[in-house]
Order: C-alpha cells, then sequence, then structure tokens
C-alpha cells in the first residue's frame, strides 16, 4: 500500500500537525503552514486531525497509487487530473491501483493540501512526520520516492459542510495582539506599524519578510524564543514573520503576534501582495 | 528566588521571569532544573517548555488558561525546592584549536601567537554551560565565558561555517551542529555532532550541561573525525552531579 512520487512539484513536503517537545533542543515545530486547509483536507476524509499529508508550495505533485486509497484536496486553488480527467478539490476522490493524480499550478493562494486516508504512514522522527532537514533525511519530497499508506476502507467518509475558502489568497489586514517587546520600540516605530501597509518580501516555511517604511533601529535584545506568528522588528527596519519552521530563538524585538488563525492567511499570500495589520491588546 | 511574573506572549504563551536573576551558573541551573521538571510534571498542558535568555517560555497546547498555569508554577516552585532534579552532566569535548581549525584566531589578535595560545589556554580551562538552545537544532548557547574571552560578531556573516565548528559570538561560545551561514567568530573544530539524527541518542547535551573543551593536536583531529565517521560515538562524560 503505497503511493510513488513521479514528479514532486515546485516544493512539496510532508506535514503532520508539528513536532513538539523538542524546542527546548531548538528543534523548530514545523507542520503545515496553512493549519485551516491543512485541517479541513483531513475532515474532508474523517482522518485523525494530525494525520500528514503533502505540503504542496506554487504547484502540486504527479502521483501514482500502487494501493486504493482515497485522497481530499483542500487549500490554494490548484488544478487536479484522476487519469487525465479534472476532479474537484475539497471532496473525498477515490483512487484505484494505477491511478495517476496529477497536479497543477496553484492559481489562488500559495499552498495546497493533499491528504490521504488514514494520513501517510511516513516514519517518524522525534515523533513528527514532518519534513526538516537535517531532523529528516530530505527536506523535500524526492522524486522516485514511495510513501506507505494505511489500509483502504470502503466506507465513505460523512459528507461534511465546506467552509468558505473564499479568504485564501485576498487577505489585506492581519490581526495581532502587541509582542512582548513592543514596550521597548519608539513610539514612531509603534504608531507606524498599525497604520503603514508592508509588502510581502522573500518568503520560505521559516519565514516571511515584509518591507514598509521603517527606520534602522539598534535595540538590540538577548536572545528571546520565538514561535510561529511572531513578528519581529529587524535592525534594517523590515519585519520578520516566523513560520512554521522557523527558528525557536530570535534576537530582534518581538512587536507583534499574529493572532489564531493568521498565519494560515499569510501562509496563503504572495511575493509583493500589501499588507496591513490591525490591533487588538 | 520565588517572585515571578508571567508574561502573555499571544494565545498560548507564558513567559515565566524571575525577579533579580543574574547570568551566573547556579542560577541558569535553577532555571534549567525548574524548567525541566515544569515539563516532565505539566506534561500535558505544555507542548513545550524552554528556556531562552534567563526566561523559561511555557508553550501551551491549547490557548492559555493565565489562571491555571500561574497556580502550576507555585505548585511546582515548592516542590521543586524541597527535591534534588539536577541531573546535569559534565562533558569532556575534544577540539582542535590550530590555525587549520581556526579561521578566524589570526586576524582576532593580529597574528600574534602569543596571544593566540593565552586565549586558547584560558578557554580550554573555563567550564562552561548550557543556557539555552536555539538557532538549529542540537545549537547549544553555552554560558560561563568572562568579560576577556568574549568576542564580537563577526561584521559580515560567512555563508557556510562547517559543522563541528566552535565558534564564539557576543558573551556566547557554541558548536554548529551542521554546516550553515553563522556570524560568530571560528576559533576551533570538534568531530563531535552535536545533532545527529542517525545516532541512538541524536541529542547528547541537554539544558543545563557543562562542557569543558580539550585541546587536541590537528593530527590527533582527523584521526578522532575518522573514528567518528564510522561509529558516531559519544565524548567522555566526566562526571553526573
Amino acid at each position: 500500500m503505497s503511493v510513488q512520487v513521479i514528479h514532486t512539484g515546485f516544493y512539496t513536503t510532508i506535514q503532520d500537525s508539528g513536532r513538539t517537545g523538542y524546542r527546548h533542543w531548538g528543534v523548530p515545530v514545523s507542520g503545515p503552514m496553512d493549519c485551516e486547509s491543512f485541517a479541513l483536507a483531513n475532515a474532508l476524509l474523517d482522518n485523525f486531525e494530525k494525520a500528514a499529508v503533502l505540503e504542496c508550495t506554487i504547484s502540486g505533485p504527479t502521483l501514482l497509487f500502487n494501493a486504493p486509497t482515497r485522497v481530499a484536496v483542500a487549500g490554494g486553488l490548484i488544478e487536479i487530473r484522476l487519469n487525465g480527467v479534472e476532479v474537484e478539490m475539497c471532496k473525498a476522490i477515490d483512487c484505484d491501483l494505477g491511478t495517476i493524480l496529477e497536479f497543477g499550478k496553484i492559481t489562488k493562494g500559495v499552498r495546497s493540501y493533499i491528504a490521504f486516508e488514514g494520513g501517510l504512514a511516513t516514519p517518524k522522527t522525534l515523533g513528527s512526520r514532518s519534513q526538516y532537514f537535517p531532523v529528516t533525511e530530505y527536506k523535500k519530497l524526492q522524486k522516485g520516492m514511495v510513501l506507505p499508506l494505511r489500509p483502504h476502507t470502503t466506507a465513505l467518509p460523512k459528507i461534511m459542510q465546506v467552509p468558505s475558502t473564499n479568504w485564501i489568497g485576498t487577505t489585506e489586514t492581519l490581526n495581532v495582539l502587541k509582542g512582548p517587546d513592543w514596550g521597548r520600540i519608539s513610539e514612531q516605530h509603534q504608531t507606524q506599524l498599525l497604520s503603514e501597509n508592508f509588502s510581502i518580501g522573500s518568503n520560505d516555511r521559516m519565514g516571511y519578510q515584509l518591507k514598509g517604511a521603517l527606520s534602522k533601529n539598534n535595540y538590540g535584545l538577548p536572545s528571546s524564543f520565538v514561535l510561529p506568528g511572531t513578528v519581529q522588528l529587524t535592525p534594517e527596519g523590515t519585519l520578520l514573520v516566523a513560520m512554521a519552521d522557523g527558528q525557536v530563538t530570535g534576537g530582534y524585538p518581538r512587536v507583534f503576534m499574529l493572532s489564531g488563525n493568521e498565519v494560515s492567511k499569510l501562509a496563503q499570500l504572495r511575493t509583493g501582495k500589501t499588507i496591513r495589520f490591525e490591533g487588538c491588546d | 528566588m520565588k517572585t515571578f511574573e508571567l508574561v502573555p506572549f499571544g494565545e498560548k504563551t507564558l513567559i515565566l521571569r524571575f525577579d533579580d536573576v543574574q547570568e551566573q551558573p547556579e542560577t541558569i541551573h535553577w532555571l534549567n532544573g525548574f524548567a525541566a521538571f515544569l515539563r516532565s510534571k505539566f506534561s500535558k498542558t505544555f507542548e513545550d517548555v524552554l528556556l531562552s535568555h534567563l526566561e523559561i517560555n511555557l508553550v501551551s497546547k491549547k490557548n492559555t488558561d493565565f489562571k491555571k498555569v500561574e497556580k502550576q508554577v507555585r505548585l511546582a516552585l515548592t516542590e521543586y525546592n524541597n527535591i534534588d532534579v539536577d541531573t546535569a552532566c559534565v562533558w569532556e569535548i575534544p577540539a582542535c584549536f590550530d590555525a587549520e581549525c581556526a579561521p578566524d584566531l589570526d586576524e582576532l589578535f593580529g597574528g600574534d601567537q602569543n596571544k593566540i595560545d593565552t586565549y586558547i589556554q584560558a578557554f580550554t580551562a573555563q567550564e562552561l554551560y548550557v543556557h539555552f538552545f536555539g538557532f538549529l537544532p542540537g545549537f547549544a548557547y553555552l554560558g560561563g565565558l568572562p568579560k576577556e574571552l568574549q568576542m564580537p560578531r563577526k561584521a559580515h556573516p560567512r555563508l557556510a561555517v562547517p559543522k563541528g565548528a566552535v565558534a564564539v559570538g557576543g558573551s556566547y561560545a557554541a558548536v554548529y551542529p551542521q554546516q550553515s551561514p553563522g556570524g560568530w567568530q571560528l576559533i576551533g573544530q570538534t568531530p563531535f555532532v552535536f545533532f545527529d539524527r542517525n545516532r541512538m541518542i541524536p541529542f547528547f547535551l541537554k539544558p543545563g550541561d557543562r562542557i569543558r573543551f580539550k585541546p587536541i593536536s590537528f593530527l590527533e583531529y582527523q584521526q578522532l573525525d575518522r573514528d567518528y565517521q564510522k561509529a558516531s560515538f559519544l565524548p567522555q562524560k566526566i562526571e553526573n552531579k
């Protein structure tokens, strides 16, 4: 029972809910960038909420099924072809032995999640299946990899009401809480952070860089704890939002913490997109 | 060290700060011991408990219940003070500080071999301790460097610091657990790998442990490196405290 990777897509990784319990050894938590879509993909198959899926970035893989199973896709809008025939997202898709499931480019949002019946059964390292080098052997999916699956059952997952996915790729404001170092930055920086626009610069699973008109600074702090959603103000005046694979410590003022599922929203925004922060205490 | 404050950090994390903490070995050992105690005692509440610079960070599995955590910390404080849970080990880490392994020493001391020798002698005589981990899996921030052994970080970080590099950055020393970009001064190299997923014990150091570097020649380094490649053995544990 397995699925074989024919093409990997632009940047595809195996992700379960993450690798907690090892941060005191400097190990990032990893897990999905967009937790909302990850949860939806698993829910569509009645999976365990932490089950391992494939996270696709920009484009998706081509998969060959060596056993019958069921998959479901959620997140960024992506074209899916089952043996050449287009199929829909957010629905259970039955795949027979020998099925080829081909994913195209993501046309809205950045990341899509492919869940498999029962979850991928790849080996765990430090309690998790999430790929993160060098904790795992590879940082992402490799061409030719064979991923073990769980046994197929014939019982159909119960039909669920699919929540709206209109938010994907369209977010303009992010709700934040003040970070623990908010009081250490100047009033001018505080005002600017809550009023100005920021554009998304380079970004990956470690972090998103946001560029605005903040001046250079020299706040210099000792190494402090950082987790996904923490926004730091760098000496160059850019913002750095820690994401799933972000380091557990950082040395810059932690000015904001994204609240609730705002990390998921950010994870679906592309380079060049403009956002604002909306604060609450 | 009983008065503390809990500072909220987002919806899942509380930062635990004690009044009047100084950066000295006893305090750091106490903090690390207490963090380990909280980690095991409240493993159902917290997904992670970890130190950063003089602080303990408590990451809840669900949104933080401030009152509940405050109660748990108070309870843990009374219990922790009554038992000895300090299981810190002292490790001897062989490392080569010859020019081949220490690309920054020459520049730091203007090529003065006497000054380099004095520095390395003092560095290897010092017992360091693991204050906390961060940056990379297995990257230990080693505290305990006296002022005269501290070094400013490099103005321009290197793109590739080799695995095993012994480095000094500000008030901390560290060993790079893997090849990575890095801005610390490279003063030596050890064949021992601080994180190895294929080893029975992926991390051998734990927060609160102590380290002494033992100087070895470049020849010894090469030999040890070859041996290590074959058998990923651990460095010597001098004692269990």
